[in-house]
């Protein structure tokens, strides 16, 4: 009987001292990151048939198991995922936002300025001080592309390197998982299939803070291991197997990282976590921002050079290039067959640039495919007619050689903000200056001898073919005498017979405009009632230090729509990718905060499980310590009981 | 529902860096006097405000433009005026000259006069600017356009352009005329073209002649109307500078107070925003310390 007692008492005794122990180690670890509370289950023991029914034989501690909830703790995975993920797009998006709109560091003043300074020389186009200032204006702002180029080039050298870091710590937690998985599986088996909590509690931690880095959904199986696996089914750990992340240039881009488990490329499997935000801000903001901003470097130095090229200088020659234009790259696939075919690209019109890169691929025979990155449009090319392609802005020209499968990859407007350079170095090469100028003929002393009342106009010319036109007329200059008889101006000289050309004073005194298209494309407008032998006179406008109109054209290119096909100018380009980029920075923000909610949530239902309470723990300690005395009591009761019987059949 | 000691924790302490968050945007966005601290508080307005700072950028460029419009056809304006008084002198003395009381001695006086005139003229054509340009060169702005390259033979060696200013988004002005079409494009009266210092010659000469002719006198009055048509057409243009200079002052306005609406901080609304914060801030510290003294470990010995 009193062994009865005694056992039982001391059951219950081991029982609560078993629990006070939890308890006990719950408090501990209030604080520590991961860890689930610990509860004893207690089983009765059976009970001893006797004549008066049965007699309970005290408690056993079964088990110690820990609270914790697969589905919440599911949940708070997840969460972590996307909201880290948002967490690392907004960071480096805010970084590409704040550069860009500062009104000090931003692109929009100083290509305001450089076209004041432009306007300040159609004002004054024979002050040299305002021809240095056009100059040194060009140079402010091809610095300041080569700035945000460079801060955009920095980030993507960061990201690469934070990339890097990812990798390094995913490989150590997966690692160290792994290395959990097949410590678990023999605690186990060691415990005779209790489970060894504390470590259950470790790998779920670290398997929470490798979802901050990628998401990945979690197998269970069934001999206590977890399978891990990221995005569309890449294993990630198998068993007590990790799977190990490296990076390497991508083959066909090589400024940014390709990410390998083992030898495979995954780099289109990472979604979620940290390196999936990485990626997203990649794709969705730092290229198509550089291309952006390299796509108004390539409008501003084409148009300008262009208009520049039609214009005379100080000392009457046509101006040169103003800017440095930037080339477009093309990068052969690393993985091509050597030596491979030549492919290169030159701009055609860069209104039509877009903000994409482009892929080429050869098919075979004379096909290659063009695939615009951005939207994944593709355009066929068959090489057998011209070698060249016309598209987007550009034209590409493609050897022979290729092997079957050979990528190239294009990126028109990538290097814009970067190569922008001022080629014109010396001031007096400026060229506002019109290239030709019209007036009525005079004699040898510049006294007019027309009789008629007909006027023209000062002519703008859109090429330089024939001019100046001293290469096609001894004196340059082309002489337009009218012929009553005929109602026309006949051209002295006219090699490239243009004329004659019509005019009908009775119905054109009104104004009839002419284009001379092998002269330069000019255009000038005829009106009034020429007498017969009137002759206008259309030159080379030499020692024309005052004339401007090249200049104002020059400066016009400020408002001119001439970007996005057409539909934008320089500064509302600009201005295009500031919005797009301030509006996803903005979403970012706006659903990093909600997703920061919903991972609150997640974790306050989950800490309402598996969390330590402190005043519930103390409540525990001083229920556990009644029950621990009330069983010694018991022990005691027992013992006296002894001392009883002893005492009554004792001596 | 628990709560967990831990998860307790964390949340006063998050609510607590909250509140300093949200204080330390509105204290940065009243020492700024912006509202928008960077493009992403609020993309919309922000690009709206570069497409306005642009505008405004360019509407003063375009009023630097017209200034300096204004300057150069009002020193285009004064040597013309300098001109016709000139003229009108000499129109006195053709006047004069045609009355039979004088005899050869005075019109040898008068034939002087008018050679000093025309000499004046030549200068008059020959004006430079304040950077060294010649006025009525056409764009041959270094060269001298009137010269005399033989007694009687007069030249003008600059051509027939003329130079614009942008003054607005589509409108330029002409800012001189050429010495050809001032000076050299006049009709003579009798047919076919004369410039004005031909005709002043030949009236010098006349004189010394003693003998002067009634052209002199409708060449004259022919090439004065040419002077007052070009000064009529100046004064047109200065009409247009004033009234696209008020244009653009209007729109200035316009734009910079529609600048200031997006940008600029309602300061009344901020700073009782501030405020707020601050009590909140305040609140949220003091139910910290007030909830983490709370222990049933304090109760029990």
């Amino acid at each position: 009987m009193a062994v009865g007692l005694l056992g039982t008492a001391v059951s219950g005794l081991q029982a609560f001292q078993r629990n006070l122990e939890t308890t006990s180690h719950n408090i501990s670890n209030v604080d520590t990151e991961g860890y689930s509370r610990q509860r004893v289950d207690l089983e009765s023991r059976p009970g001893t048939p006797s004549g008066a029914g049965f007699i309970g034989s005290g408690v056993d501690a079964r088990a110690t198991e820990r609270l914790f909830d697969d589905f919440l703790s599911a949940q708070v995975r997840s969460s972590t995922s996307a909201n880290a993920q948002l967490q690392a797009y907004h960071e480096f998006a805010s970084l590409v936002d704040n550069r860009l709109a500062d009104s000090n560091t931003g692109l929009s003043p100083v290509i305001q300025e450089f076209f004041n300074a432009v306007q300040g020389l159609a004002d004054d186009p024979a002050s040299i001080p305002s021809r240095q200032v056009v100059l040194s204006q060009a140079d402010i702002l091809v610095d300041r592309f080569q700035t945000l180029n460079q801060h955009f080039e920095d980030l993507r050298t960061r990201l690469n390197g934070e990339i890097d870091n990812l990798l390094h710590e995913i490989n150590s937690r997966t690692a160290a998982i792994a290395d959990l998985n097949d410590g678990i599986q023999r605690a186990r088996a060691l415990a005779g299939g209790q489970e060894p909590n504390d470590l259950l509690d470790k790998r779920d931690q670290l398997i929470n803070e490798l979802a901050e880095q990628v998401a990945v959904t979690v197998l269970e199986q069934d001999d206590g291991s977890v399978n891990l696996l990221m995005g569309n089914g890449q294993a990630l750990v198998v068993g007590s197997t990790a799977v190990t992340l490296s990076t390497q240039p991508d083959a066909l881009d090589p400024s940014h990282s390709e990410i390998l488990a083992g030898s495979v490329p995954i780099t289109q499997s990472l979604v979620g976590g940290r390196i999936g935000g990485f990626v997203e801000f990649r794709e969705q903001i730092l290229d198509p921002s550089q291309n952006a901003l390299g796509r108004v470097a390539v409008g501003i130095a084409q148009d300008f050079n262009s208009q520049h090229g039609l214009g005379l200088d100080l000392d009457g020659n046509l101006g040169g290039d103003f800017f440095q234009l930037p080339a477009i790259q093309v990068l052969p696939d690393r993985n091509n067959t050597l030596p491979g075919a030549t492919v290169t690209a030159a701009y055609s019109n860069s209104d039509d640039l877009t903000t994409s890169d482009y892929s080429l691929r050869y098919d075979g025979g004379t096909n290659y495919t063009l695939m615009r990155l951005s939207d994944a449009q593709t355009f066929a090319v068959d090489t057998a007619v011209p070698a060249s392609l016309a598209n987007d802005g550009f034209t590409l020209n493609i050897g022979v050689g290729a092997t079957m499968g050979d990528r190239f990859l294009i990126q028109p407007t990538r290097n814009g903000g970067a190569e922008i350079d001022r080629a014109i170095t010396d001031v007096r090469r400026v060229a506002v200056a019109g290239a030709v100028r019209a007036g009525e003929f005079t004699d040898v002393n510049g006294i007019p001898t027309n009789t008629g009342t007909a006027v023209i106009t000062q002519p703008s010319t859109s090429n330089t073919s024939n001019v100046p036109l001293s290469g096609v007329s001894a004196n340059g200059s082309l002489r337009l005498t009218f012929d009553a008889s005929s109602n026309q101006f006949n051209i002295v000289p006219d090699p490239a017979l243009v004329g004659p050309l019509a005019y009908d004073p009775a119905a054109d005194s009104a104004g009839k405009a002419f284009t001379l298209a092998a002269y330069g494309g000019m255009t000038f407008t005829l009106s009034g009632a020429p007498a017969d032998n009137d002759a206008f006179v259309i030159a080379d406008n030499s020692g024309a230090i005052s004339d401007n109109r090249n200049g104002l054209l020059l400066a016009q290119l400020q408002t001119k729509n001439t970007l996005a096909g057409g539909t934008v100018n320089y500064q509302a380009a600009y201005g295009q990718v500031l919005s797009q980029v301030g509006t996803q920075t903005h979403q970012a923000d706006i659903n990093r905060k909600a997703q920061e909610g919903l991972l609150g949530q997640a974790r306050e239902a989950m800490a309402s499980v598996s969390g330590v309470n402190l005043d519930e723990e103390a409540a525990n300690l001083v229920r556990f310590q009644q029950a621990y005395q009330a069983s010694a009591q018991v022990i005691s009761v027992a013992d006296t009981l002894f001392q009883t019987l002893l005492g009554v059949v004792g001596r | 529902m628990r709560v967990s000691t831990r998860l307790f924790q964390e949340l006063g302490v998050n609510a607590i860096l909250e509140r300093q968050n949200a204080l330390s945007k509105t204290q940065q966005q009243l020492s700024t006097g912006q509202r928008i601290l960077t493009l992403a508080d609020d993309p919309v307005a922000a690009t709206l405000t570069l497409g306005i700072k642009e505008s405004i950028e360019m509407t003063e460029q375009y009023q630097t433009n017209g200034t300096i419009a204004e300057n150069r056809l009002g020193l285009e304006e004064a040597t013309l005026e300098g001109v016709v008084n000139l003229l009108q002198r000499v129109r006195e003395l053709a006047v004069q000259g045609n009355n039979d009381t004088l005899n050869a001695q005075d019109r040898t006086t008068m034939a002087l006069e008018v050679r000093e005139r025309l000499d004046e003229l030549l200068g008059l054509a020959n004006t430079k600017d304040a950077n060294g340009e010649y006025l009525f060169a056409g764009f041959q702005g270094r060269t001298q356009p009137f010269t005399q390259p033989a007694p009687g033979v007069f030249a003008y060696s600059g051509d027939q352009g003329q130079r614009s200013l942008q003054i607005g988004p589509d409108r330029q002005v002409a800012v001189g005329d050429s010495g050809f079409d001032v000076f050299v494009d006049i009709p003579a009266d009798s047919g076919g073209k004369q410039d004005i210092f031909t005709t002043l010659y030949t009236f010098a000469v006349d004189l010394e002649a003693n003998n002067p002719s009634g052209v002199t006198l409708s060449d004259i009055d022919l090439a004065m109307d040419n002077i007052l048509n070009v000064r009529a057409r100046i004064g047109a243009r200065q009409n247009v500078i004033d009234s696209r200079r008020d244009v653009n002052e209007g729109g200035l306005l316009q734009l910079r107070s529609t600048l200031s609406g997006i940008e600029d901080l309602d300061y009344a609304e901020a700073i009782s925003r501030f405020n707020l914060e601050l009590v909140g801030l305040e609140a949220a510290q003091q139910a910290y310390v007030r909830v983490q003294g709370l222990s049933l470990f304090n109760f029990l010995n």
